[in-house]
C-alpha cells in the first residue's frame, strides 16, 4: 500500500513549488523533446544537470524520486534484455550459443535507459512539486487554444480532476475487495493459471461494479449541484504567471538552443 | 483456547512521513464458542485488529496464535490459507465481494478455493444459502440482480460455507433496514461458533454479547463481561460512552426508587420485575 | 403552503419492475418531513424523482408551484439541494474548499466572492478549519458535513437528505442529525429526510411510510408509531419509548404520555405511589 505514494504531491515551500504549473508542464515537455535531440552524452549530461538542479531547488529528497523507479525496474530490465539481444550492429563482443551481444546494442540500451531515467525523474519532480488541482487548471489553460478547433478542453480537464480525486478512493476499494477475497481463500501471489484468472476476476468484477456505482452517484451529485456539461461556469482556482516563470521559460529555451548547438557542432 | 494474542504491535506506513502506530501492545485471550463484541471509536484500531486474526495484516511485533496456528511477525508465514479456513471474516458492505455468474457459484467460490470437491462445495452452498433465507429460485440468478439485503445475505452465506470455527463480523448489518438487520443477526446467534462482532450498536451488544472488548486509540482498554462493562460508571464516563437504552431505562427507574434483583438483558423481563415485584 | 405536491407518481424500472406506484403526497413549506421504509421500498427513488435526477413514468410533481418538466428542470434544481448516502461518492472537489466551490462555479459566481461564501458555509457546518484537507483525510461524518455545506452554498429552499447518515458511525450520525435539526430551527428551509433512523423520524414534523412503492401510512410521529406490529410487518422498527409503552400495555398498564424514557419513568413513579 505504501508504494502508492509514488509521484504524490509533497507540499513543500520551494522555488519549484511556487512556479506556475503551466511553466512546469512546458518545461517537462521541453525536456521530453530535448531528450530526442541527438546531442550525445554531452547533451544527456546537460539535461541530467538541469534535472539535478530542479531537484535541489524543489527541496524534494532524492530517495523519494528514486522510489518512483522501483515499479519500473522490471519493465526497464525487460527492455534492456530485448534490446541487447535484438540489435545486431557494431562489433560482436560476447557470444554464447545463440546469444550474441554487440557493442552497439549495449550503447543503444544505455541511451534508452538514460532517456527513461530523465523522463521519469522529470515527471516525478513535476507531480511531486505541483498541487494536482493547480496542475489540472494548468492543463486546462494550456489546452484552451485547442477549443477553437472544437476540442472539449473543459471536459478533459474535468475528467482529469475527477480521476485525480478518485484515485485514493479506488485504491482503498481495491484493498478492501482484495482482503475480502483473500479471506475466501484467494491467493493473489501463487497458483495455477486457472486459479490466477479466477483471482483476477474476483478482483476486477467487484471493482468494476463498485466503480460504476461510484460513477452513478457522482454523476447524480454533480447534476444536483447544477453541473451541465458544455455550459459556461466560472473557476474558483486561477493561475498567474510571475517574473520567476518568465525566467524559467528563458532558461528552458536556452537549454534547448544549447542542445541543438551541441548536436551540430560538438559531435 | 482458540485465539491468543501477545504484545501485538502494528505500525502503519513504517519509515514514511505519515507513520503511526495503530495497535499498541495488545494482549488478548479469547475462548471457544463465546460471543464477543469488539467496540471502540472509528480509528481506534478495531479494523486493524480483526485483519490480524486471519493474517491479512501481519503485526510489526508480537505473537498471534489461532487454534494452535501461529502467525509470525518476524519471519515469512507459510500456509496462511489453512489459517484463513479457521477464521471467516464478513467485512463491512460484504456484498461488494460478489462477482460470480450465479448466486450458487459465488457461494461455492470460497469452499472451492480451499480444495473442497465440487459436489461438496455445492452441497455446502445450498445449505448455507437456505440458512440465510435465500430462496432456491434465486440460486441461478446473477448476484447483481438481487436487492441490497439479499446480496448481503449471499455474501454472508459465502463466508459461512467455509465453515470456519471463528467468525469475525465487521458491522455486518450496516446500511440495512432494521428488520433485515435483525434477520441476519439472528442467523449468527443461532450458530455455535466463536463470534467477534465489530459494532457501534450498544443495544445489540448489551442484549447479546457475552463479553466486550474495548479499544481506544490502538490500546486495549478492557475485556470483560458485558454487564460488568456497562455498569463501570468510571469507565463509561471517562470514554463518554453512551449507555444501552435498556440499561439507561433501568438506571433511571432505580434512581426513582425502583429496586431490581439484577440487570435485565431484555425489556420483557425488566417490565415484569417493575410490575410484579 | 405546500412547497412540494406530488400526484399519482409512478416509476417503473426498465418498463417491468414497478418501483413507485400511485404515490401522492404534500410537503409543507419550512417543515421537516421524514420518509421511512425498508430497503427497496422506493424511498430513494422518490428523492431522486423530486430532485429531477430520474424521469418519472407517470404522475406529476410540483415544486414551489412549478410543474417538474424538461423546461423547468434547471429552475427547479436551483430550489432543491440533495445530500446523498455515500460520503465518498458525492465529494466532487479534491479538497473541502474545492468541493464547496463546485456548485458555485456552476452558478457562475464571481471567483473573487467565492472564498467568502465558502468560509461562511464551511463555518455553518463546523468545517472552517479543514478547508484545504483532501477527502481521504476526513471522517465519514466530516465528509457529510462538507456535502451539506456544498448544498447550502447553492442556497436551495428545499434540502433532501437521502439516507445521509446510514453509512456513518454513531458520532457522525449524531453530528449530522444535530446539524439537520439546527438547520430546521434556524432557517426557513424545507427539509425532507429519507431515513432508516426511527429516532430521527420520531422527532420530525411529519412522516410518510413507504412500503413496496406505495404510501402505507402518513401522519405525525405519534400517529405513525402507535402500532409496532403493523410497522414490524413491513420491516420497520419503533422507537424504544414506544416499545416500553407497548410492553406495559401487554401487562395491562396504561400510561398517559410516553414521549421520552424520562416521561415514562415519571409516569411509572406516579402509578407506583398510587398502589
Amino acid at each position: 500500500m505504501n508504494n502508492f505514494t509514488i509521484g504524490k504531491y509533497l507540499p513543500l515551500d520551494s522555488f519549484v513549488h511556487k512556479l506556475d504549473p503551466r511553466t512546469k508542464i512546458i518545461m517537462l515537455l521541453l525536456i521530453m523533446g530535448a531528450v530526442f535531440i541527438k546531442s550525445g552524452w554531452i547533451g544527456y549530461f546537460i539535461i541530467l544537470g538541469f534535472i539535478a538542479l530542479s531537484l535541489i531547488l524543489s527541496k524534494i529528497k532524492i530517495s523519494y524520486v528514486l522510489n518512483a523507479f522501483k515499479p519500473l525496474i522490471m519493465m526497464m530490465v525487460f527492455l534492456i534484455v530485448i534490446n541487447v539481444l535484438v540489435i545486431k550492429e557494431g562489433n560482436l563482443i560476447f557470444s554464447y550459443g545463440f546469444i550474441k551481444i554487440y557493442d552497439k546494442a549495449i550503447l543503444d540500451t544505455l541511451y534508452i535507459s538514460v532517456r527513461l531515467l530523465i523522463m521519469i525523474s522529470a515527471s516525478t519532480i513535476l507531480t511531486m512539486s505541483s498541487n494536482p488541482l493547480d496542475l489540472t487548471v494548468g492543463i486546462e489553460k494550456l489546452l484552451k487554444p485547442l477549443g477553437r478547433f472544437n476540442f472539449p478542453y473543459e471536459d478533459v480537464a474535468m475528467m482529469i480532476s475527477i480521476a485525480l480525486r478518485f484515485i485514493p478512493t479506488i485504491i482503498e476499494e481495491t484493498q478492501k475487495i482484495m482482503n475480502a477475497q483473500r479471506s475466501r481463500g484467494v491467493d493473489y501471489e501463487e497458483g495455477k493459471i486457472k486459479e490466477k484468472i479466477q483471482a483476477v476476476l474476483s478482483l476486477i468484477v467487484p471493482l468494476f461494479s463498485t466503480s460504476l456505482n461510484m460513477a452513478e452517484d457522482l454523476a447524480s451529485a454533480m447534476e444536483a449541484r447544477g453541473y451541465i456539461p458544455q455550459e459556461p461556469r466560472t473557476r474558483y482556482r486561477d493561475l498567474k504567471y510571475n517574473i520567476k516563470d518568465y525566467i524559467v521559460f528563458l532558461i528552458g529555451v536556452l537549454l534547448v538552443v544549447l542542445l541543438v548547438w551541441v548536436s551540430y557542432y560538438a559531435i | 483456547m482458540p485465539i491468543e494474542i501477545e504484545k501485538l504491535n502494528f505500525i502503519y506506513a513504517k519509515d514514511m512521513p505519515f507513520e503511526y502506530t495503530a495497535l499498541k501492545d495488545i494482549d488478548l485471550k479469547l475462548q471457544d464458542n463465546k460471543f464477543y463484541a469488539l467496540i471502540g471509536k472509528t480509528g481506534s484500531g478495531k479494523s486493524t485488529l480483526i485483519q490480524h486474526l486471519n493474517a491479512l495484516l501481519i503485526g510489526s511485533s508480537g505473537k498471534i496464535k489461532v487454534n494452535n496456528f501461529e502467525i509470525y511477525t518476524d519471519k515469512k508465514n507459510k500456509n496462511l490459507k489453512n489459517l484463513r479456513k479457521e477464521v471467516g471474516v464478513v467485512f463491512q458492505f460484504s456484498e461488494q465481494q460478489l462477482f460470480e455468474e450465479t448466486v450458487l457459484k459465488d457461494v461455492m467460490f470460497g469452499p472451492l478455493n480451499f480444495k473442497v470437491s465440487e459436489s461438496e462445495a455445492k452441497a455446502k452452498a445450498i445449505k448455507y444459502l437456505k440458512l440465510v433465507g435465500i430462496d432456491e429460485k434465486l440460486f441461478e440468478k446473477s448476484p447483481f440482480e438481487l436487492s441490497g439485503g439479499q446480496k448481503r445475505k449471499v455474501a454472508i452465506a459465502g463466508i459461512l460455507a467455509l465453515e470456519p470455527q471463528i467468525l469475525v463480523l465487521d458491522e455486518p448489518t450496516a446500511g440495512l433496514d432494521p428488520e433485515s438487520a435483525k434477520e441476519i443477526l439472528e442467523i449468527f446467534f443461532s450458530l455455535n461458533k466463536t463470534i467477534i462482532l465489530v459494532t457501534h450498536d450498544f443495544d445489540l451488544v448489551y442484549s447479546y454479547a457475552d463479553e466486550v472488548i474495548f479499544l481506544d486509540n490502538g490500546n486495549l482498554i478492557t475485556k470483560r463481561e458485558t454487564v460488568d462493562f456497562f455498569t463501570d460508571d468510571e469507565l463509561i464516563s471517562k470514554y463518554q460512552l453512551e449507555l444501552p437504552s435498556l440499561l439507561n431505562f433501568q438506571n433511571k427507574l432505580s434512581e426513582k426508587g425502583f429496586s431490581f434483583t439484577k440487570k435485565h438483558k431484555n425489556l420483557k423481563d425488566l417490565i415484569k420485575e417493575v410490575i410484579y415485584e | 403552503m405546500n412547497i412540494i405536491e406530488i400526484k399519482n407518481l409512478k416509476f417503473t424500472y426498465d418498463n417491468k419492475e414497478v418501483i413507485l406506484d400511485d404515490v401522492s403526497l404534500e410537503i409543507k413549506k419550512g417543515s421537516y418531513t421524514t420518509i421511512i421504509g425498508h430497503n427497496g421500498s422506493g424511498k430513494s427513488t422518490l428523492a431522486r424523482l423530486i430532485a429531477g435526477l430520474l424521469d418519472k413514468s407517470g404522475g406529476d410533481i410540483w415544486v414551489n408551484g412549478l410543474l417538474l418538466k424538461e423546461e423547468n428542470l434547471k429552475h427547479i434544481r436551483k430550489e432543491i439541494g440533495i445530500v446523498f448516502q455515500n460520503p465518498d461518492n458525492q465529494f466532487i472537489g479534491s479538497s473541502v474548499k474545492d468541493d464547496i466551490a463546485f456548485g458555485l462555479e456552476n452558478k457562475c459566481i464571481n471567483p473573487k466572492e467565492m472564498d467568502d461564501i465558502i468560509f461562511k458555509y464551511a463555518s455553518r457546518v463546523g468545517m472552517e478549519n479543514f478547508l484545504d484537507k483532501e477527502p481521504h483525510l476526513l471522517s465519514g461524518g466530516q465528509k457529510q458535513r462538507v456535502a451539506i455545506a456544498s448544498v447550502l452554498a447553492i442556497n436551495p429552499s428545499i434540502i433532501i437528505f437521502d439516507e445521509a447518515t446510514s453509512m456513518l458511525d454513531p458520532k457522525g450520525k449524531k453530528e449530522i442529525k444535530d446539524l439537520i435539526k439546527n438547520l430546521h430551527k434556524d432557517s426557513d428551509k424545507t427539509i425532507i429526510s429519507i431515513t432508516h433512523d426511527i429516532e430521527e423520524a420520531y422527532h420530525s414534523d411529519y412522516i410518510y411510510v413507504l412500503n413496496k412503492g406505495k404510501i402505507f401510512k402518513k401522519g405525525k410521529p405519534n400517529e405513525i408509531f402507535n402500532n409496532s406490529k403493523e410497522l414490524n410487518n413491513i420491516k420497520l422498527d419503533v422507537p424504544f419509548n414506544v416499545k416500553i409503552k407497548e410492553e406495559l400495555e401487554k401487562n395491562k398498564i396504561k400510561i398517559e404520555s410516553y414521549n421520552s424514557v424520562e416521561e415514562i419513568v415519571e409516569n411509572l413513579c406516579r402509578l407506583k405511589l398510587k398502589n
